[in-house]
């Protein structure tokens, strides 16, 4: 008995620790879908950054302390911050019947301090266009290393207009193939369910 | 009685180091549609108690700012207390490190203590000293002092990866350190190899220079959190109180590690145990077996960690 406990707690001890970092960085999220033709184009996506890293954000970008960020800041902002997030596909996971759709170009970057909190909006831009009839959307906004924890708006997290999908609606699950850092959590996805025609 | 506080501690150890490595295992992580294990819903709630506390606070410092009374001030340190209790639950803080070590080498309590207070202490100091130098006497952005939290932890766990092999080399060459008295490892055992097998001076400490050696590999790394907070705190103009919200923050990781710590020396004392009336040689191997695969540990979660912290690029 003995024996097991020993070689139990030695075998904890010597396994390696998986590589991910408890989150330092809170982001409540919300997208809209961006059709022409009737297909899904891009996703124009907005951030809302927590306390700390809003504070720090501003202290370096918004140096005349005006409340915004434009010009050289903004570019240099972009560059710093915005761009080094394609290696996590800026957080924004699409999937076209289950095939992803990586996103690896953003359009339209903006940030606005609001309430002390710095907003960023971009547009990712999909690889190719998706018709929501004919295969099933899906997207999940989400950090897969989980240093950023995204959550998503409550209320209504992924927007469209009716007029670009009549007779479609979201419905929100989760992805439970993707478990996120060390199995505690599941992202959830909006998944775009349109009436058949 | 012993037995299941043993079982109690073991469990406190499998919590902490083990649960998200079992959490990952294929025994767990089985394929889709798999609930999160115990370790996995653990460590979920852990994270959304630091999210709260995080945001709480940031609403804190605020009315600090704004208000009259200083009784936000007092919450804030309660919840940076509480935040450095969960923030050591999850991954990080040295608590694979010091363990490893303990099981290892050291079986006195107040090692295990020791090491928990003093190391979370100096992660502290870190993160002060960093804002301090960076932000307030060089002006550096805030962007860079990330940057250079990122090469502290490298730094660090180079510096893991180095002791463990100094500890696992001299671990081989059956040096005998630092044991609780009365367990078998602390009779001076013959062996055949010819070395410098050394005994501390009587009347000094034994084990003194790892034991800073250690603090100072695992130290070194600037608790994240609590660079967080001090940034805050000094662009609104309340750097103290961000240094007061450290050394709460400290104190609570402190408490966390050390109960780790606890359950690592009783895992050595447990394991030394397999060796009472065994033969001399027996004691012998096991002593030196514990130190190597102890010191190897260390070793490995260096490299792990190391790894890890090169491959990722996002600041902080």
């Amino acid at each position: 008995m003995r024996r097991l406990l020993l070689i139990g707690f030695l075998a904890l001890l010597a396994l390696p620790r998986p590589a991910t970092s408890h989150p330092h960085v809170w982001i409540d999220a919300h997208a809209g879908l961006k059709f022409a033709d009737g297909a899904i184009r891009a996703i124009e996506v907005t951030w809302q950054f927590d306390d700390f890293f809003s504070s720090m954000m501003i202290e370096d970008f918004d140096a005349d302390g005006d409340g915004k960020i434009e010009g050289d800041s903004l570019a240099t902002l972009r560059e710093q911050v915005m761009l080094p997030m394609e290696e996590f596909a800026f957080f924004t996971h699409a999937t076209a019947n289950g095939e992803k759709l990586p996103v690896a170009e953003i359009d339209n970057f903006s940030a606005r301090i609001e309430k002390g909190l710095i907003i960023f909006s971009f547009t990712a831009l999909l690889p190719r266009a998706v018709d929501p009839r004919k295969e099933v959307f899906a997207l999940g906004l989400y950090d897969e290393s989980y240093y950023v924890d995204v959550t998503i708006d409550k209320w209504d997290p992924v927007r469209f207009s009716t007029a670009d999908a009549p007779g479609c609606s979201i419905d929100i699950g989760e992805d439970r193939s993707k478990a996120l850092y060390f199995g505690a959590f599941f992202p959830k996805i909006a998944t775009l369910r349109c009436a058949a025609g | 009685m012993r037995g299941y506080l043993l079982a109690g501690l073991l469990l406190a150890v499998a919590v902490l180091i083990g649960g998200d490595s079992l959490a990952q295992s294929p025994l767990m992580a089985a394929g889709p549609a798999v609930e999160p294990g115990f370790f996995g819903r653990l460590l979920a709630q852990v994270a959304r108690y630091q999210a709260e506390l995080q945001r709480d606070m940031g609403g804190l410092v605020r009315a600090v700012k704004e208000g009259d009374s200083l009784a936000p001030a007092f919450l804030l340190i309660g919840f940076s207390f509480l935040y450095g209790i969960f923030h050591a639950i999850g991954p990080g803080h040295g608590k694979a490190v010091l363990s490893a070590y303990l099981v290892g080498h050291d079986s006195r309590l107040k090692s295990g203590i020791g090491l928990a207070f003093v190391s979370s202490f100096v992660q502290a100091l870190s993160a002060i000293l960093l804002v301090v130098v960076l932000a307030m006497l060089l002006g550096a952005t805030r962007f860079a002092i990330t940057e250079q939290v990122r090469v502290l932890e490298i730094v660090s766990y180079a510096l893991v990866v180095a002791l463990g092999l100094v500890l696992a080399v001299r671990a081989w060459r059956g040096d005998a350190c630092c044991d609780h008295a009365h367990l078998p490892g602390h009779t001076h055992h013959h062996h055949h190899h010819d070395h410098a097998h050394h005994h501390p001076e009587p009347g000094r400490p034994r084990g003194i220079r790892r034991f800073w050696a250690l603090v100072a590999a695992v130290g070194i790394r600037p608790c994240s959190g609590a660079v967080l907070v001090l940034l805050f705190t000094l662009a609104n103009g309340l750097f103290l109180l961000g240094v007061a919200s450290t050394f709460a923050m400290a104190l609570g990781t402190a408490m966390t590690v050390a109960l780790l710590g606890i359950a690592s020396v009783y895992g050595r004392r447990l394991a030394l145990s397999f060796g009472s009336g065994g033969s001399a040689v027996w004691q012998d191997r096991l002593h030196r077996g514990l130190g190597v695969l102890g010191s190897l540990a260390i070793v490995g979660f260096g490299m792990v960690f190391l790894l890890a912290t090169l491959q990722r690029s996002f600041p902080l």
